[in-house]
C-alpha cells in the first residue's frame, strides 16, 4: 500500500513530507530569476499549490501516481539554478523537490562508479568522493548548488571536465527513474536519452550510477589575454586538438573579466581572456601546459601569471554569479555552437549594444570536440525599463543569429521553448513524442519543451518594437547607459 | 486603505536585488541542514522577502518563523559570490517585524522582557550578577583593564567567568568587574531585532502592565558610561557574542553622539596569543590529547579572528591539533547564535551534534571553542545525543594546565 492510499491520509498535507504553507510554496516556485512571479505572463499560475519533499523513490512514485490519476501538474525541482524557468510552475500543482534524495548508496572503486541519489549536490558529492581518493569526471559550473538530476534534465553538455570526459549523460551508466504514472524503473544505454535535456517530462530520476576517477596526480593551467578575438579563437582551436584534452577551457571578454575581477590592473591590455586547465598524470599535464603556452605565445598573447590563474580557477563555480557584483539584473542567453562560429555573434552583440547604449559581455565554456557554450550577457537594471528590455531584445536577436550560424539554444526550459517550434522543429517533434509516450496526461512540468504560453510571433514583435524604441531614444540621445563600461584606454 | 497601497513589511527591495538566487549559500546553511526547505536558507529567504514586499502579502506566522530560523552565522556571506550582507538584511527585517508587532518569534520576546526588567536575558536577579567571583581571585576598582563578563558566563556558565578572571590574575591583571552595574551587551536583542519595543507583562490577575519601552541604545550607553566612569581603557571578553557586539555594534549607537568608544576591546584568545608571541606564556603542564578547534561565528566570520586561538592551542605542549573538515571561514555553525537556540532549541542541539560529529570524524577527543554560547550548545549536544567528547573553552584549558583551580 502506498503512503497516499493509507486510510488516515485524506489530503496531501496529511503527509509529513508535503506542505502547502505560503512560504514554502513561494520559495519553491522561484529560481535564479529572483522572484517566482517573474515572467508571469508566460507562467500564468506561477505559484505552486503544494511542495513535496520525498525521502524515497517509493514516495516519489506514490505522489506521481496520484498526480497522474487526478491530473495535477508536477514540477520536478533540483537546485533551482536554471536561468530559464525549468523548475518553475506554470499551472500551480506540486513542486517535487528532490534535494532530500541525496544519499550515496554505493561506491565501486574497481569499476569506478558511484551509485548516488539524484538530488545530491555536485559539490557535496565531490567532497565525499575526494575523501576516498576519487573525484567526479564532470560537473556543471553551478556545481556549488545544482543537483545531479538537475544538470541532466537541462541537458548538461559544457561543464568542468566536459572537453575531456564528455556530457553529463555520457558519464552515467544506469539510472533509477519514476515514470509519470508512478512506475519505478531502472534504465541504461539509449533508454536514458529521454531523461537528458527533457526537463523531467519523461519522469523523475531518483538515483544514478555516475562515472568517477581517481584524484589526478597534477592539476595546472594558464590564463592569457589576447589582443583580438580572432587570435584567441585560433589558439583555442589548436588547444582543442592537443593530444591531452583540457578539463576546462573558458574564454571571456574584457567587460566580463573587468566586472568579475572588480576592475583590471593597468598592465593588462588586450580584450579576450582564455583560461585553460589540464589535469592527469604529471608528465602529461606538464607537456600539455608547455604546448598550450607555446600556442598562446605564438599569437603574442600576454601571460597573466600563476596567481591570476589560481584565483580564476578557484572561482570557476561562482564566476557566472560574480557578474552580479554591481549588476542588479542579469539577462543572459546560452548558445551551443561550434567555437569557430562565434565571431559574427559577438561582433553583432557589441554592435547592437553600442546602438542601444547598453552593456554586453560574453563568456564561453568548451564542451566536447569543437562545440562550446557561448553565454551572452546583458547586464542591466530592471528598474530602468527601456535599458532592461533593450538587453532582452539584444539577446533575442543574438539567439536568432546563433541559429543561423549553426548553433542552438543550450537550455530550453520555460522561456526558450518558444524558439523550439520555429528553429528546432525536429527536437520539438521528439519532445512531443516523449511527452505522448510517457506522459499522455501532460502533468509533468507542463509548458516546457512541448508547449509555450507565448507565441514566437508575439515575442518577436514585442522585441522588435522594444529594440526600435530604444534605438530611437538612442539616436535622440535620450538613452544612456546605466553601468560603467571598461574602456581600453583605462588600461 | 493604505494597507492595500503599501506592503505590510516596508522593506526596500533594492537592498536585495543584487542577490542572484544562485543558491550557492544553500547546502552549507545551518537552518537549511535542519529544515531542508527552499525557504530556509539565505537566498530562499531573500526570494521570499522580495515576494512578500512586491506582492504585498500579509505577514503570517510562517514568514516570521522563517525569518527567525537563522543563526546569523554568516556562512552564507562567506559563500556568496558577491558577498551580499545577508545578516545585516535579516536583522533589519527582524527589526521591522518587531516594529510591526509580529516579531520576535515564539518566546524570543522573553529576552527583551528580561533585559527591560532585570537587565539580563535570563531574568536572573541583577544583584547576583557578580556572585560567580570566588575566593582566591582578585579584582580591583582602579585598573585600566575591565572584564565584560556577559549574561551567560555570569549566570549559566560561571566556570568560564572564573577561569577568565584566574587567567587575568595569573598575568598580574586585576580587572574591574562591573557586577550588578553590568547590563546585557544586547547581542541577543540586536540579533533578534528587538532594538526598541514596548514591554508588557501580564499580571497574575490577568491585567496587563506596561513596563515601558525597551531601548537597546540606553542599555548600551549605560554600559559605556559605567566603564568610562571607572576609567577602564581596555576591555577583555570571554564571550564571542559580547565581543562582536561591543566591537561592531556598540560604535553604531555611540559614534553619532559621542565619537569613538572610550576603550579598546580584546577577546581573551587575542590576549593569550599576544602572551605566546611575547614569550610570556610558559605552559606548566601538557595536554596529550587529539584536539580540534571550533571557530565561533561571532569571533571568526563576524570579526575575522581565526589565527589567535590556533596560535594559543598549538603552543600547548603535547597537543595533537587537527582541523575539522570545515574550519576557519567555512566553519559550520554550532547552532546557538542569532536567537536560534532560544527559538528553535531542539534544532540548535541537532546542529551542535552534527558539528561534534565532524570533530569525532577527525579523531578529536577534545573540542575546544572560545565562546560561551558554543560551549553551552555543545554540552547540550553531548548530553542529548549521548556522544563522548570533551568540550572545553580555551580559558578552561588554561586554568587546568596552569593549576589555577
Amino acid at each position: 500500500m502506498t503512503e497516499l492510499a493509507k486510510p488516515d491520509v485524506k489530503k496531501l498535507t496529511d503527509l509529513e513530507w508535503v506542505t502547502d504553507s505560503m512560504v514554502d510554496r513561494l520559495s519553491a516556485s522561484g529560481d535564479t530569476t529572483g522572484i517566482p512571479y517573474y515572467h508571469y505572463r508566460w507562467k500564468k499560475n506561477w505559484l505552486a499549490d503544494y511542495v513535496a519533499l520525498p525521502r524515497s523513490k517509493e514516495q516519489v512514485s506514490s505522489l506521481l501516481k496520484l498526480a497522474s490519476d487526478r491530473r495535477i501538474p508536477v514540477v520536478p525541482r533540483g537546485g533551482g539554478t536554471c536561468y530559464y524557468g525549468s523548475a518553475s510552475p506554470t499551472r500551480g500543482g506540486i513542486v517535487l523537490d528532490t534535494k532530500i534524495l541525496n544519499q550515496v548508496l554505493e561506491v565501486n572503486e574497481q569499476e569506478m562508479w558511484v551509485h548516488v541519489q539524484a538530488g545530491a549536490v555536485w559539490e557535496v558529492l565531490d567532497i565525499y568522493l575526494r575523501k576516498r581518493g576519487l573525484t567526479l569526471c564532470v560537473a556543471p559550473q553551478s556545481a556549488v548548488a545544482s543537483t545531479l538530476a538537475g544538470w541532466l534534465a537541462i541537458g548538461g553538455k559544457a561543464g568542468i571536465g566536459s572537453p575531456k570526459y564528455g556530457t553529463a549523460l555520457e558519464n552515467i551508466s544506469e539510472m533509477t527513474v519514476v515514470r509519470p504514472n508512478g512506475e519505478i524503473d531502472t534504465v541504461s544505454g539509449e533508454d536514458m536519452n529521454v531523461f537528458y535535456g527533457t526537463s523531467g517530462i519523461a519522469g523523475v530520476v531518483t538515483s544514478m550510477k555516475l562515472r568517477v576517477r581517481p584524484i589526478p596526480e597534477m592539476e595546472g593551467g594558464l590564463i592569457f589575454v589576447f589582443s583580438s578575438l580572432q587570435s584567441a579563437l585560433e589558439a583555442v582551436e589548436r588547444i582543442c586538438k592537443l593530444k591531452h584534452k583540457p578539463v576546462y577551457l573558458r574564454m571571456t571578454d574584457r567587460e566580463y573579466e573587468w566586472r568579475v575581477a572588480g576592475g583590471l590592473p593597468p598592465q593588462i591590455t588586450g580584450s579576450v581572456f582564455v583560461l585553460v586547465t589540464f589535469d592527469g598524470k604529471k608528465l602529461d599535464v606538464e607537456d600539455s601546459l608547455k604546448a598550450a603556452k607555446g600556442i598562446f605565445e605564438l599569437t603574442g598573447a600576454q601571460d597573466l601569471g600563476e596567481e591570476y590563474f589560481r584565483k580564476s580557477w578557484a572561482d570557476r563555480f561562482i564566476v557566472e554569479m560574480k557578474l552580479k557584483l554591481e549588476v542588479p539584473t542579469l539577462s543572459m542567453q546560452n548558445i551551443w555552437i561550434p567555437v569557430s562560429n562565434i565571431a559574427p555573434i559577438t561582433e553583432r552583440m557589441y554592435s547592437i549594444a553600442r546602438k542601444y547604449r547598453i552593456n554586453s559581455c560574453f563568456y564561453l565554456v568548451m564542451g566536447m570536440g569543437d562545440m562550446a557554450r557561448l553565454c551572452l550577457f546583458a547586464p542591466s537594471d530592471h528598474r530602468h525599463w527601456t535599458h532592461f528590455m533593450a538587453g532582452k531584445t539584444m539577446l533575442h536577436r543574438l539567439a536568432k543569429l546563433g541559429y543561423r550560424h549553426g548553433g542552438e539554444l543550450y537550455t530550453l526550459g520555460l522561456q526558450n521553448t518558444v524558439y523550439l517550434k520555429k528553429f528546432q522543429p525536429e527536437d520539438y517533434r521528439r519532445f512531443q513524442e516523449v511527452r505522448q509516450k510517457w506522459d499522455p496526461n501532460g502533468i509533468m512540468n507542463p509548458d516546457k519543451l512541448t508547449h509555450s504560453n507565448m507565441t514566437y510571433r508575439r515575442m518577436n514583435l514585442m522585441f522588435t518594437m522594444n529594440g526600435n524604441f530604444r534605438r530611437v531614444l538612442s539616436i535622440l540621445r535620450r538613452a544612456k547607459n546605466l553601468l560603467q563600461v571598461p574602456r581600453q584606454e583605462d588600461a | 486603505m493604505s494597507r492595500f497601497l503599501r506592503p505590510e513589511i516596508d522593506f526596500d527591495p533594492d537592498k536585495i536585488v543584487l542577490c542572484a538566487n544562485c543558491s550557492t549559500c544553500r547546502w552549507t546553511c545551518t537552518s537549511y541542514e535542519e529544515f531542508q526547505t527552499e525557504a530556509m536558507f539565505a537566498g530562499g529567504r531573500l526570494r521570499l522577502l522580495r515576494s512578500y514586499v512586491e506582492k504585498n502579502l500579509p505577514i503570517d506566522d510562517d514568514f516570521v518563523r522563517t525569518v527567525y530560523a537563522c543563526s546569523t552565522c554568516e556562512q552564507c556571506v562567506e559563500r556568496c559570490p558577491i558577498k551580499l550582507p545577508y545578516v545585516e538584511i535579516i536583522e533589519d527585517v527582524r527589526k521591522k517585524l518587531v516594529e510591526l508587532g509580529k516579531g520576535p518569534y515564539g518566546r524570543l520576546h522573553l529576552m527583551g522582557d528580561f533585559v527591560q526588567k532585570v537587565r539580563n536575558v535570563f531574568g536572573e536577579d541583577p544583584q547576583t550578577r557578580g556572585d560567580w567571583i570566588q575566593e582566591g581571585t582578585e579584582t580591583s576598582t582602579d585598573s585600566e583593564w575591565g572584564y565584560f563578563v556577559g549574561c551567560t558566563a555570569s549566570f549559566k556558565r560561571k566556570e568560564i567567568a572564573d577561569s577568565t578572571l584566574r587567567m587575568l590574575n595569573y598575568f598580574g591583571i586585576k580587572p574591574q568587574i562591573l557586577g550588578p552595574d553590568e547590563f546585557c551587551c544586547c547581542s541577543p536583542l540586536i540579533r533578534t531585532g528587538q532594538l526598541e519595543r514596548q514591554v508588557l507583562e501580564e499580571a497574575e490577575d490577568g491585567s496587563v502592565q506596561d513596563l515601558g519601552t525597551l531601548k537597546v541604545e540606553e542599555v548600551i550607553m549605560h554600559n559605556i558610561e559605567q566603564m568610562e566612569a571607572r576609567g577602564i581603557k581596555k576591555v577583555i571578553f570571554s564571550c564571542s557574542g559580547c565581543y562582536r557586539t561591543v566591537t561592531l555594534d556598540w560604535p553604531k549607537f555611540y559614534r553619532a553622539t559621542h565619537g569613538i568608544l572610550p576603550f579598546s576591546t580584546q577577546h581573551l584568545t587575542q590576549f593569550l596569543a599576544l602572551k605566546v608571541r611575547k614569550g610570556e606564556l610558559k605552559w606548566k603542564g601538557s595536554f596529550d590529547e587529539r584536539v580540534t578547534y571550533h571557530d565561533p561565528c561571532h569571533l571568526g566570520r563576524h570579526v575575522g579572528i581565526f589565527d589567535a586561538p590556533r596560535e594559543v592551542i598549538k603552543s600547548i605542549p603535547g597537543i595533537d591539533f587537527v582541523e575539522m573538515e570545515r574550519s576557519r571561514e567555512n566553519a559550520k555553525c554550532c547552532g546557538a547564535g542569532g536567537g536560534f537556540k532560544a527559538g528553535f532549541g531542539d534544532n540548535a542541539v541537532n546542529v551542535a551534534a552534527d558539528r561534534i560529529k565532524q570533530a569525532l570524524e577527525v579523531g578529536a577527543t577534545t573540542l575546544i571553542s572560545s565562546c560561551v554560547f558554543c560551549k553551552l550548545n555543545f554540552l547540550d549536544g553531548v548530553k542529548k545525543r549521548d556522544v563522548s567528547i570533551n568540550v572545553l573553552n580555551i580559558e578552561d584549558l588554561f586554568v587546568d594546565l596552569m593549576g589555577l583551580r
